[in-house]
């Protein structure tokens, strides 16, 4: 069964450009109009449960296409359903079948207690008083808030008030959820437990993901299939493990040493930046492990300290574009 | 069913901002505390006036400190219960509305009831010292006055929403809104004896500051149940005025982008 269907999805903004000619000039003779496309004949399917990254560079057009699909805004041509209605001629309707979560814009009250801003959702929503307890309930125990709902939001750190947030986008049960950038500003260990609750809600309601992140860290924790869109156009749709493979092989491994001038020969280690005490390697984990990489480090060199970091999101766009000309735009049906 | 449903979700909506303001109650009370001093404040330089002038085209010294009181609880009803009108162009051009639009509910309760400004408790005390002391106003004349001031805050909340909707065409006007809203207020707080028809006619309209202040006055002045019933005709129109505006504008903000807006 299908949750999210677009079909040749397109949005242009009419932008009329600041006038050069003065105030009574721009009044009396405005510049014309011209449209700017922020997304192109988009096409995509995603089943039911399916757990889907859906990511670009800046500008690319995902938190367009994200409001199209909450009814925010119009598209300028093309059809999209989610749980079965047309999201800007039902918004209303679809609301009560998909929960959002915008990352940098809260709908927790911040001053009253988490629970306050839980009660006020169920009357949003209309869902019984019974039903919303259980749901809390379970809720609860998933994303591990139950020792902070009689807290002020206003308390919580960054990391609680995010599990907070999605717990309450998910109050009245939907059958889709959309994330936007979810743990943006979030520390290491809060952006772990954060993915695990999310698998785990996925996985246990067959809720149907559809997230936006630069972090390739929540794109392979979370997801199982991975949307590459730039500058509005598809430019990828593959299971995450063919991604994984194919773009996103390479670890960042940054070594701080009290060697003054580093240095670690290995097959598939790169170093992309030496400094005195300090070397970034890029590390090709098909042909060297990560492990076998740091454990070498270990061997050869005073290792002080060492981070190891995903791909960041706009490589892997780079290394698709980079690939040859069947890469460009491979679909996989939902 | 669909009634209940939402006179439910508007209660715990009003509960909850008021819940919320009042959960600091220090600066809730120092808020409203030196808001009921400005108001006295404010009033002083009237007194000052009528000790030199016997009175303005009509209007006595009480009639100024009933006006005033009225204006003072419009104003402090609007801020207390929908603090979230004095944002609401900021809101609509930093593309705040995403969440509330996300809702199968309609967008504007829970938009100008984001909010709550203890300020207004302050306003609405004053109201009383403005009606019962100042303004020699009865007791008895208390449930009118109320009721009229109340309709009076409806179409100031109205207004001040429709000013504000102005953003949705013109996206970089933030303080061409702060500019009408300041204007209102200062209408609102002078005399309004019958000037000429032109005059009138944008007090009756565009600028409503007639139904604000001008026939809640003489409503309990002259005791004049048809200025009543035209407060109260006022607040309806005002407010289905301001959701259709605000529904319109809305059809802007859905064509719209936050980002390519701000040009």
């Amino acid at each position: 069964m299908t949750a999210i269907v677009v079909d040749r999805l397109s949005k242009s903004f009419r932008v009329r450009p600041p006038s050069a000619r003065g105030v009574l000039a721009a009044l009396l003779r405005p510049e014309p109009a011209t449209d700017v496309p922020a997304v192109r004949d988009l096409s995509f399917a995603i089943g039911r449960g399916e757990r889907v990254a859906f990511i670009g560079p800046n500008g690319a057009g995902k938190s367009t296409t994200l409001k199209m699909l909450t009814g925010i805004l119009h598209p300028t041509s093309g059809h999209a359903a989610v749980a079965g209605f047309v999201p800007w001629r039902q918004r209303r309707q679809l609301a009560h079948r998909i929960g959002i979560v915008f990352g940098q814009r809260s709908q927790l009250w911040y001053h009253l207690p988490v629970r306050g801003s839980f009660d006020l959702l169920r009357r949003i929503y209309d869902v019984d008083r019974a039903a919303a307890a259980a749901r809390l309930a379970r809720l609860a125990a998933i994303f591990d808030i139950g020792g902070f709902l009689d807290r002020p939001v206003a308390e919580l750190s960054l990391g609680q008030r995010i599990r907070c947030e999605i717990a309450a986008a998910l109050l009245h049960a939907p059958a889709v959820l959309l994330l936007d950038e979810p743990t943006i500003g979030l520390d290491v260990t809060a952006k772990s437990a954060l993915r695990d609750h999310l698998t785990a809600l996925a996985r246990d309601e067959g809720t149907t993901v559809l997230l936006t992140s630069h972090d390739t860290g929540d794109i392979e924790k979370i997801c199982d299939r991975v949307i590459v869109i730039d500058h509005g156009r598809l430019l990828l749709d593959e299971p995450l493990e063919r991604l994984r493979r194919d773009f996103m092989q390479r670890r960042a491994v940054v070594l701080i040493t009290a060697e003054e001038k580093p240095a670690l020969d290995m097959p598939g280690v790169a170093v992309s930046t030496a400094e005195p005490y300090r070397l970034t390697l890029s590390v090709d984990t098909a042909i060297s492990p990560v492990e076998r990489v740091v454990g070498a480090a270990l061997l050869r060199l005073t290792v002080q300290d060492l981070v190891i970091e995903n791909p960041p999101l706009e490589d892997i766009v780079k290394a698709i574009y980079r690939g040859d000309g069947s890469m460009e735009q491979r679909h996989v049906p939902g | 069913m669909k009634l209940r449903s939402s006179l439910l979700y508007l209660a715990a909506l009003l509960r909850l901002t008021v819940t919320e303001t009042l959960a600091r109650p220090l600066l809730a009370a120092t808020s409203a505390v030196m808001m009921f001093g400005n108001n006295l404040i404010f009033f002083l330089v009237w007194v000052i006036y009528f000790a030199n002038f016997s009175n303005i085209r009509g209007w006595i010294l009480a009639d100024l400190a009933l006006l005033i009181g009225v204006v003072a609880w419009a104003f402090g009803l609007t801020v207390f219960l929908t603090g979230g009108v004095r944002d609401l162009a900021q809101t609509i051009v930093d593309g705040r509305l995403d969440i509330h639009l996300g809702r199968p509910r309609h967008p504007l309760p829970g938009l100008l009831m984001s909010r709550s400004l203890s300020s207004g408790l302050g306003d609405m005390a004053s109201a009383f010292v403005f009606w019962l002391w100042l303004g020699g106003i009865g007791l008895g004349d208390l449930p009118l006055l109320v009721a009229v001031s109340t309709a009076a805050a409806i179409v100031l909340a109205a207004t001040l929403t429709i000013s504000q909707c102005i953003v949705f065409w013109l996206p970089g006007a933030l303080s061409l809104c702060e500019d009408l809203f300041n204007m209102l207020m200062m209408v609102a707080f002078y005399p309004q004896h019958p000037y000429g028809f032109a005059v009138r006619l944008v007090l009756f309209t565009v600028f409503p500051t007639a139904f604000i202040s001008l026939l809640p006055v003489e409503a309990v002045r002259d005791h004049d149940p048809q200025q009543a019933l035209a407060v109260l005709g006022a607040a309806v129109v005002y407010a289905g005025l301001a959701a259709l505006v605000f529904e319109r504008g809305l059809r802007r903000y859905s064509s719209g982008n936050r980002v390519l807006e701000l040009r």
